[in-house]
């Protein structure tokens, strides 16, 4: 992409992982809580992306300036183990409640 | 700033992106959102590849829209077949608070960080960069440490949505 | 080319993932059987790990461009996970027993929690450091969810995974901010950048930083990212909670004292801001802890509040450049091995698929169990920082350490809080030597309860004793 600025990313970057703040904060069901999770993930592997692109430091050879290519993919990795522990978290509440709304969810108070 | 071809292409990417993101947020019925997502996730692929990071790109369609995104959709259709009251939800009081965070976040986060990378728009990484062939030397060689470590972390993974999930407790 | 590897270093992680994977394949073999082989295996490779960590020892080792990073404070953390860990495993056959959750993948899961907090005690890079993280978070939000047929425990994993998938958000973020600045994941970058970088990285790093503060402040239950522990605490299996209380804590505590330590001396800032931190969280710890009548959530504000003291070392190793690490060993040392000894107390009183919940249900204990009673007083002593106890020393360091970096306001509001304290804690003594009402049966206390109820009274009071041996054991004189 020639011409566009490093700001374009980060904004959109940015733009994402507030979205995905916000709606973290206002939605009351957990599957979809999770899933603004998931874009304030993406957001964080767009920034990483961009600043790999636009702000290469490997002086000496192209492996070194292989970081934040290497965090995206661990990002990448941990968010598929997350997924898997969080909707088994989901699933087992629903068994047992037969009702997912967070805020409903208010047996720990004291 | 001259107005490139590239910078059309990228707007409107960056826009569809932007635009779906808020529909993950904004569509009540989490069947909708999830689509969203799917959406959110494939247009971002594209803008990896716009980066020449292709072996990104095609691990973000392959992991995120493929793996991830399914298993979220089978969990919503599980729930949906039980019950599809819980998916709906009822508006909430909290929403003016939340997103009069998310819009002085913003403000905040743009005021301070846009305008200091405004001036960087020559991409300083060599041709090559996001192939295949390099993310795998480094992964094989600097970061085997934590590439056994996430191993771990999958098997965890694993083990602990079956404990979960599984449905006898014997 | 595959570097050579230096198993001085990781030999003690891949002891314990290694075990935590055997004692998987021994529960797939041996089910839930009467002898729990499972258990067996687990205690024994954490043994093992013990010992192995104990022996390595030794100058100061970087492997790998600083993903692993073995010095003083890293193996003295990753000692202290594995210990409690390992006491953790002695003591749940019989609190499983006792509540009727029969899920031998316990101890593997337990296993790879303490791989997580091993890893981030000892490491420098970032994406380590996440990683790290995010093994012991993952393990620990199965964990609380492990007793499946309770509404409150299951609610407590949802709200624990959901809040902390969030925290870890903004700490990438935060990595993916500090990467934009410095082009690196090394922490030590850090200073040069800070000091001698364009504006631009300046402003990235101070966004990075307040965003990594969020993310670790969260793993520490510092204030005000604390809401989570008291629920999770209540929720979760008291076994687990024992575990997330002292090795899921250390790891977070030794990542928030290597980043403040990472500032050199540019440190200013950051350390103010840690500083506030850090009185918010022993007030917010102290002050809601004496309206409790529950326990465990007695014991999450005690751990806020403890939060708290950390983040004093951390802001004065912030502040005052290149302070030593001996007032956190000890801070750490003396807070493990005391929390520890409280919750093997408590986990000793369930019985018959009930445990002590309120302050009440510890009325009695002096009269059925003069043991657990005169143990209690040990621990609460060393939690007010009293006396001749390990909980004293290390307070009395992290005050030296604020002195030095001429925080003697943080100082005063510390002390203060620690009288706070004593208010709380003495409630719980006060129960504790009550006459009994309802169940007034002796607690009948197996082996390995005793035995890990007297290490960690041993434990308390030996460092006190042995405060010479330990610096020059050390070899921090």
């Amino acid at each position: 992409m020639n011409g566009v600025p490093l700001a374009g990313f980060i904004g959109l970057s940015m733009f994402m992982f507030i979205t995905g703040v916000v709606g973290v904060i206002i939605r009351r069901n957990p599957i979809v809580i999770f899933m603004c999770i998931e874009l304030m993930l993406n957001a964080v592997n767009l920034a990483f992306l961009a600043f790999a692109r636009y702000k290469f430091s490997g002086l000496a050879n192209v492996n070194q300036g292989a970081a934040g290519q290497m965090m995206v993919v661990f990002v990448m990795a941990v968010a598929a183990a997350e997924v898997a522990v969080g909707l088994g978290i989901i699933m087992a509440i629903y068994r047992l409640k037969e009702n997912i709304d967070v805020d409903e969810l208010n047996l720990l108070k004291g | 700033m001259k107005i490139t071809p590239d910078m059309i292409v990228f707007a409107m990417l960056a826009g569809m992106a932007a635009l779906s993101a808020v529909g993950v947020v904004a569509f009540r019925n989490a069947v909708r959102s999830a689509l969203c997502l799917v959406f959110t996730f494939f247009l971002l692929g594209f803008l990896y590849f716009a980066l020449n990071m292709e072996m990104l790109g095609i691990t973000q369609i392959v992991v995120y829209t493929g793996a991830i995104m399914v298993l979220f959709l089978f969990v919503i259709m599980l729930l949906n077949l039980g019950a599809s009251h819980v998916l709906e939800e009822k508006s909430d009081p909290k929403k003016v608070i939340g997103i009069g965070f998310g819009v002085s976040l913003a403000v905040l986060l743009a005021s301070q960080i846009v305008p200091v990378l405004i001036k960087v728009n020559a991409p300083t990484a060599p041709e090559g960069f996001g192939s295949p062939q390099v993310i795998g030397n480094v992964l094989f060689t600097d970061y085997v440490f934590p590439f056994e470590a996430v191993s771990i972390l999958l098997l965890l993974g694993i083990v602990g949505s079956v404990l979960l999930a599984k449905r006898r407790l014997s | 080319m595959i570097p050579t590897i230096d198993w001085g270093v990781i030999g003690p992680v891949a002891i314990v993932a290694v075990t935590g994977m055997i004692a998987l394949i021994v529960h797939m073999i041996t089910g839930n059987s009467e002898k729990n082989f499972t258990q067996k295996v687990t205690v024994f490779g954490l043994l093992i790990a013990l010992t192995s960590l104990l022996a390595a020892g030794g100058s100061e080792r970087f492997v790998l461009q600083e993903m692993v990073v073995m010095d003083r404070l890293g193996s003295v953390g990753q000692l202290l996970t594995v210990f409690s860990a390992l006491i953790v495993a002695l003591v749940s056959p019989a609190y499983l027993e006792a509540k009727r959750i029969k899920l031998g993948e316990f101890y593997p899961m337990l296993a790879w929690a303490t791989v997580g907090g091993m890893i981030v005690c000892c490491t420098r890079n970032l994406l380590v450091l996440f990683v790290g993280i995010e093994i012991l978070s993952i393990s620990l939000y199965v964990l609380a969810g492990l007793h499946r047929t309770s509404k409150k425990s299951e609610e407590s994993a949802i709200k624990y995974f959901l809040l902390g998938a969030f925290a870890t958000g903004f700490l990438l973020y935060g990595i993916a901010m500090f990467y934009g600045a410095t082009g690196s994941l090394n922490m030590s970058t850090l200073v040069s950048y800070w000091l001698h970088g364009a504006p631009e990285n300046k402003i990235l790093l101070s966004l990075s930083f307040a965003l990594i503060a969020v993310g670790i402040g969260f793993k520490c239950s510092l204030a005000p990212f604390h809401q989570w522990t008291p629920d999770v605490y209540e929720g979760a299996p008291t076994n687990v909670v024992a575990f997330m209380a002292t090795g899921g804590k250390v790891g977070a505590f030794v990542a928030l004292w290597n980043f403040a330590d990472s500032f050199g001396h540019a440190g200013r800032f950051v350390g103010m801001t840690i500083a506030t931190l850090a009185v918010l969280s022993m007030l917010v710890g102290n002050v809601l802890a004496m309206a409790q009548k529950n326990i465990k959530r007695l014991l999450a504000y005690s751990s806020i509040a403890n939060a708290g003291y950390v983040a004093v070392a951390a802001a004065s190793v912030a502040i005052a450049f290149r302070l030593n690490h001996i007032a956190l060993i000890f801070f750490l040392f003396g807070y493990v091995l005391t929390s520890l000894g409280v919750f093997v107390v408590v986990l000793a009183m369930a019985k018959d698929g009930e445990e002590p919940m309120s302050l009440d249900d510890l009325k009695g204990l002096a009269s059925r169990s003069p043991i657990l009673a005169y143990s209690l007083v040990v621990f609460v002593l060393s939690l007010i920082g009293l006396g001749p106890v390990s909980g004293f020393l290390g307070k009395l360091f992290i005050l030296k350490d604020a002195l030095t970096a001429n925080l003697a306001w943080l100082a005063v509001v510390m002390v203060l809080n620690s009288i706070f304290g004593a208010f709380y804690y003495f409630g719980m003594l006060r129960s504790a030597f009550a006459p009994a009402e309802g169940d007034a049966r002796p607690i009948s206390l197996s082996i390995p309860q005793t035995f890990s109820l007297s290490v960690c009274v041993v434990g308390v009071i030996g460092a006190v004793v042995f405060y010479a041996p330990l610096l020059a054991h050390l070899g921090l004189r």
